[in-house]
């Protein structure tokens, strides 16, 4: 049997689109094999799709929908010809962005998320007339984006934050309400992709024992249905910050990793969107927590104190 | 461990390529910028792994276990560590914070210098949670043990911690002068404007630089004096304190801290708490001569540990304390003469007193004789206590060893000058006190001998006071176990009875050395070799004493005689052993029978019996029979022995020993001429005392017969 | 030239408390190559005092040392010379120069080291020489109890021995100086 392989030259497969993808094609083959061509097929899409969960029961109706394409190109390769014994190196350079072309913007970074995915992949066939089955791989290549080059030098911004019993808009038990506490701090709101979500944190006050502090960091895929917009909320890492009833007014550092292949840059397109959130939970010792340990640890609960806050990621050198 | 696995797989791939080919070979301190990329993606890689972990604690663990590699990343990485030491705070458990700590601190040190700006902040971390628990108890009573407990638990990692600050500054240069400069602005920092927790402050105190703490004592005083909770005992920083001023100080410094110090300690009820600090202070005063001050010290120690039970703790402060002394002063008598001294030491007991003892009859006998009465007379008493903590019943010797041999020493070093009847009064109360030693029962007969020739010496007549002398001596001897060196010690006070002319005395001693040869036999059968060797030369010194003992009225030849028989009686007299022994009596005959004696009796009033016997043929009669019939048991006993080269070098003593004692005659010639072949047949021909024995008779017999 | 210090009949501490400290001053750690010792120490103490003037210890045995190790003779070769070694309680009568040549000729030594009289002597006869250091101590004999603290330096050079006598006398050291000669006959007389 023939096999067919795509090797890109790079080991991580991650590209900008203004580089070329490069590569080869290894065609292992017991035999010779005529063949009229080889061709390239490149396609990047955003596959949108809406199930279940927070969306409700009508839009899940709606099922998938129409995905969107970002590239489509196909090129041939090697023009028709004769593939000797053994193996075989074809070596191939695609340009993945013209120059010419001015959406830019399309080019959004390849992440797979739980509704939204957006994914490129290249593709060689060994075209073998009608009479053969035409041998194929395919393979995924990684996007990252180049915007950044373009733009101004990056800064990244935080936002001070504090949360008392008065900040809470959900209801809490009635001890932690009356004894009162306050946690300061300040945190990333906007943040590359390479460094760690930053900030620190002080409990200056709390009259009521702390059992954990812990950092949620949230994704937010929003999908335009129609005339509306379907949005899934999913927790992607926690990170706890404090464990026990720390000393009160030590300043504790916020130093969270980024997951990377649960993050991407934030997208605002116009059929879809995927946005970012930190959520600060402190949690109380309270012998009711014990009853709800495996529920989503961002669900409001009286023994917690939360504050969320958007986190715009974006895409650095 | 995994820290080094780690460490070591990113090091491959900086350093080989993927197919296995080496790319460049890391040197010991590179750099960030040495490392290609795909090295430090999968570095990245594990930072990420560790990003993701949800709980704090092994995320800090595993963190500072791949700690090193940030070099791979980055080439300074205090900031991560500086990082670590803040996320630690998010350790809301005391202990698992502290320990926690400890760990970074000791990943720290695989890093390239790092200062130790990191842990000085661990220190105040620690010390703010200190504080908290400290606080707490005030209100929550019931957890103060637990808190002890957690406090003592904690006291490590304050250590290591500490250790670890100092150990860095003290390793590199500028850290020494950060030390010394910076001690106001960055050591001193640890302690904060704050009341300081007690713990923190000793482990610092323990670590700070010599200098630095001797220039800041007084601001360490002052913070000993402040901080007062009971994560550590304040008593014991004040005396940490002591112990790192005897290290360097200057005076003006000591007064103050030792002035305040003793202030503080007159409050102190507890004797141990008191003697503790007091021990770390006994140093400096001694050293300062702050003479008052050891007066008041040994005042508070007297005051507190009167009339009360000491225990085993105090004990031990004690006898460092007046250890210190003892090694400090240099005679014995100042230290006796410090008010408070001995009533400290009468309170002491056990292995403690004993030690101290021992010191005390230590210094007494290291500097010569010991002269002052008062003195003699405490020493004396501190041995009889030494004396009554021995355990005689104990089967290892080495323990009793050393006391033993101190109280000997002292007794030996006693010197009561020109009293010698108090001196003997002395021996007297000794003998009476330290019977069970019998190391000492010796040293009591050779001083009371020694006392005797002095009186002698003194050319005065104390005829009673040498009579007690030689008595005591008499009565002595007897208790001690060894019947050699019973034999030894007889025929010394024979000797010295002879000086002084106590010829009562003097047979009654020579009776008693006979007496002792009689019953060596009764001694167990493990004799060495070198004791029989003692015990026949013994026997040949007796013999050459007995030149000058007057012969008694039951003749010249009866001590001899009795000898013989001793001889002929023991079974383990060897035929070598004997034949010494034989020529021994053959050469005394000859000696006696001279007409006169190659020495005498040191009192003129013993007369020789060169003078008793002058010219008395049954006397001269009497030995030449003795020697007749020795001589002939001579020749046996050469015959006996098994040994050739024995037998040979016997035939040759015996035949200069009885060449030497008789006038050539016809009785001899053929002896000798016998003995002479036996040695031949024994010995080589060109032996040299063969060849020398001939010529020496040659000379003598004038004679060549025997020369073949 | 080889230095050998010879003593004996020390009797520390019982018959007294140390050396003269006219002595002590002038033995010194270095300078001396041997000692000879003819014993009567009588503690362990003295033994170690003098290994630390020397090393090269030679001691015999006299019947009041603690130390039963000691041998009753003993026997060494320095330079040309033979000597031997005895504390001399054995020899009948004490002192007496025909039991002492007799001694000699059983160890076969040119110079014969004794003690035990306390009473310094060196005599020089056809066989070699005996000598005596005396007590270095002044110690009571068994025969006198006045003694003269003594011992002897040996400067052995070739064939030549020099016997200085140091004599502690009312207070005072007195040297006196003896010169013996071996022939070489005395050495090879047996052959």
């Amino acid at each position: 049997m023939s096999r067919i392989e795509l090797k890109l030259s790079r080991s991580d497969r991650i590209y900008r689109p203004s580089e070329l993808l490069q590569g080869k094609i290894v065609i292992k083959s017991p035999s010779s094999i005529s063949h009229y061509g080889i061709r390239l097929t490149l396609n990047g899409s955003v596959s949108l799709q809406v199930r279940g969960g927070s969306a409700g029961v009508i839009e899940s109706l709606y099922g998938v929908v129409k995905p969107i394409s970002i590239v489509k190109k196909s090129v041939e390769n090697t023009s028709s010809g004769k593939i000797t014994s053994g193996t075989t190196e074809i070596p191939f350079s695609i340009v993945l962005r013209q120059r010419q072309e001015d959406d830019l913007e399309r080019f959004y970074e390849t992440f797979h998320g739980a509704n939204i995915s957006i994914q490129y992949l290249v593709t060689a066939d060994i075209m073998r007339g009608y009479l053969h089955k035409s041998i194929s791989a395919t393979v995924e290549f990684i996007i990252e984006s180049d915007k950044a080059d373009l733009e101004r030098p990056f800064s990244p911004e935080m936002v001070m934050f504090y949360i008392t019993q008065d900040t809470q808009k959900h209801p809490l038990l009635p001890e932690l309400k009356s004894g009162g506490f306050r946690v300061a701090g300040k945190i990333s709101t906007l943040c590359s992709l390479l460094d760690p979500i930053s900030g620190e944190l002080t409990v200056e006050t709390s009259a009521f024992p702390i059992c954990s502090i812990d950092i949620h960091l949230l994704r937010v895929e929003s999908i335009l249905l129609g005339e509306k917009i379907v949005t899934e909320t999913s927790l992607i890492q926690s990170t706890q910050i404090a464990d026990g009833d720390i000393c009160r007014n030590l300043t504790l550092p916020i130093y969270v990793i980024l997951p990377r292949l649960l993050t991407c840059p934030t997208v605002l397109a116009g059929p879809f969107s995927i946005e970012f959130k930190v959520c600060l939970v402190i949690s109380f010792q309270s012998e009711l927590s014990k009853l709800h340990s495996k529920s989503d640890p961002t669900t409001p609960r009286l023994w917690l104190a939360m504050e969320t806050l958007p986190l715009e990621l974006v895409r650095t050198k | 461990m995994l820290g080094d696995m780690v460490r070591e797989r990113i090091k491959q791939r900086a350093e080989f390529s993927e197919d296995g080919t080496q790319l460049c070979s890391l040197p010991e301190k590179f750099e960030a910028s040495d490392i290609c990329l795909g090295a430090k993606e999968t570095c990245n890689n594990w930072f990420c792994k560790v990003g993701s972990i949800r709980e704090l604690l092994p995320r800090i663990y595993l963190e500072l276990a791949l700690l090193p590699c940030w070099r791979f990343l980055i080439d300074r990485p205090v900031d991560s560590l500086q990082r670590l030491v803040m996320m630690a705070r998010g350790l809301g458990d005391t202990l698992a914070s502290a320990y926690c700590r400890l760990y970074m601190a000791h990943c720290a040190r695989k890093l390239p210098s790092c200062g130790s700006g990191y842990l000085i902040l661990c220190i105040k971390d620690i010390k703010v949670q200190l504080m908290r628990i400290l606080s707490a108890e005030e209100t929550i009573h019931r957890h103060l043990t637990n808190n002890r407990v957690l406090v003592s638990l904690m006291e490590p990692t304050i250590e290591y911690i500490m250790k670890c600050i100092f150990k860095d500054a003290s390793q590199r240069q500028e850290g020494n002068a950060l030390v010394d400069l910076g001690l106001g602005r960055n050591q001193m920092e640890l302690f904060g404007s704050s009341p300081c927790v007690s713990i923190v402050l000793h482990y610092l105190l323990k670590e700070l630089p010599t200098e630095v703490v001797s220039s800041n004592a007084l601001e360490i005083l002052h913070l000993i004096e402040c901080s007062h909770d009971y994560s550590f005992d304040q008593y014991l920083n004040y005396r940490l304190l002591g112990f790192r001023l005897s290290e360097k100080s200057s005076q003006d410094i000591v007064d103050a801290v030792v002035n305040y110090v003793i202030q503080v300690l007159s409050q102190y009820d507890r004797l141990d708490e008191y003697l503790k600090v007091v021990d770390a202070y006994v140093d400096i005063v001694l050293q300062y001569q702050m003479d008052n001050h050891l007066s008041t010290i040994l005042e508070g120690i007297s005051t507190r540990a009167c009339n009360r039970e000491i225990v085993e703790d105090e004990l031990a402060s004690l006898q460092s304390i007046l250890l210190k002394l003892l090694s400090h002063f240099k005679e014995l008598e100042v230290v006796f003469a410090l008010n408070h001294f001995l009533e400290i030491l009468d309170v002491m007991y056990g292995s403690s007193r004993s030690i101290v003892n021992m010191h005390i009859l230590n210094v007494a006998t290291r500097n010569g004789i010991i002269r002052d009465p008062t003195t003699i007379q405490v020493l004396y008493e501190i041995s009889q206590a030494l004396h009554d903590d021995i355990d005689f019943s104990s089967v290892k010797d080495a323990d009793n060893q050393q006391p033993t041999r101190l109280i000997s020493h002292f007794v030996h070093k006693v010197d009561y000058g020109a009293e010698l009847e108090r001196h003997l009064m002395f021996l007297v109360e000794c003998r009476r006190a330290f019977g069970s030693i019998n190391e000492l029962k010796e040293t009591l007969v050779h001083t009371s001998n020694h006392l005797a020739t002095k009186a002698l010496k003194d050319g005065r007549r104390h005829l009673s006071f040498l009579k007690s002398c030689i008595a005591f001596s008499e009565v002595t001897i007897p208790s001690i176990p060894t019947h050699i060196r019973q034999l030894n010690l007889y025929l010394e006070t024979a000797e010295v009875a002879l000086l002084g002319g106590l010829i009562s005395h003097l047979d009654g001693l020579i009776d008693s050395a006979i007496s002792c040869l009689w019953s060596v036999d009764s001694l167990d059968g493990s004799r060495t070799l070198t004791d029989v060797d003692g015990l026949v030369s013994t026997i040949q010194k007796l013999c050459s004493l007995l030149v000058m003992v007057p012969g008694n009225p039951e003749g010249v030849t009866c001590i001899p005689e009795n000898i013989l028989s001793v001889i002929a009686t023991q079974s383990w007299m060897t035929p070598r052993m004997k034949s010494r022994i034989f020529c021994t009596i053959v050469l005394l005959s000859a000696t006696l029978s001279q007409n006169k004696l190659p020495y005498h009796a040191g009192y003129q009033e013993i007369l020789g019996n060169d003078f008793l016997f002058f010219g008395d043929s049954s006397y001269i009669q009497d030995l030449l029979s003795l020697a007749e019939i020795v001589l002939q048991n001579l020749v046996d006993a050469i015959e006996q022995e098994p040994s050739q080269a024995a037998r040979g070098s016997m035939a040759l003593e015996a035949c200069n020993c009885i060449v030497a004692s008789f006038k050539a005659n016809d009785n001899i010639l053929p002896v000798c001429s016998k003995l002479i072949e036996t040695a031949k047949l024994c010995l080589a021909a060109d032996d040299k005392y063969l060849q020398s024995t001939i010529k020496y008779l040659d000379k003598q017999l004038g004679t060549s017969l025997i020369v073949v | 030239m080889v230095l050998v210090l010879a003593l004996g009949d020390l009797h520390i501490p019982h018959r007294a408390a140390d050396l003269p400290a006219k002595f002590k001053s002038m033995l010194v750690p270095g300078k001396i190559q041997h000692i000879i010792c003819t014993g009567n120490l009588s503690i362990k103490e003295v033994h170690d005092y003098l290994r630390i003037l020397c090393p090269d210890l030679h001691i015999t045995r006299g019947e009041y040392d603690e130390e039963i190790r000691y041998p009753e003779t003993k026997t060494l070769t320095i330079g040309q010379f033979k000597l031997g070694v005895c504390h001399g309680h054995q020899v009948i009568p004490w002192g007496d120069l025909d039991s002492l040549t007799m001694l000699q000729r059983q160890l076969d030594v040119d110079i014969l080291v004794t003690g035990h009289t306390h009473q310094f002597t060196a005599y020089k006869h056809e066989g070699g020489v005996v000598i005596n250091p005396g007590s270095a101590t002044g110690a009571y004999s068994s025969i006198t109890y006045d003694v003269n603290p003594s011992f002897v330096l040996m400067d052995i050079d070739g064939l030549r021995v020099v016997v200085y006598v140091y004599e502690l006398i009312d207070g005072d050291v007195k040297v006196d100086k003896i010169d013996f000669k071996k022939t070489a006959a005395t050495t090879h007389s047996a052959h």
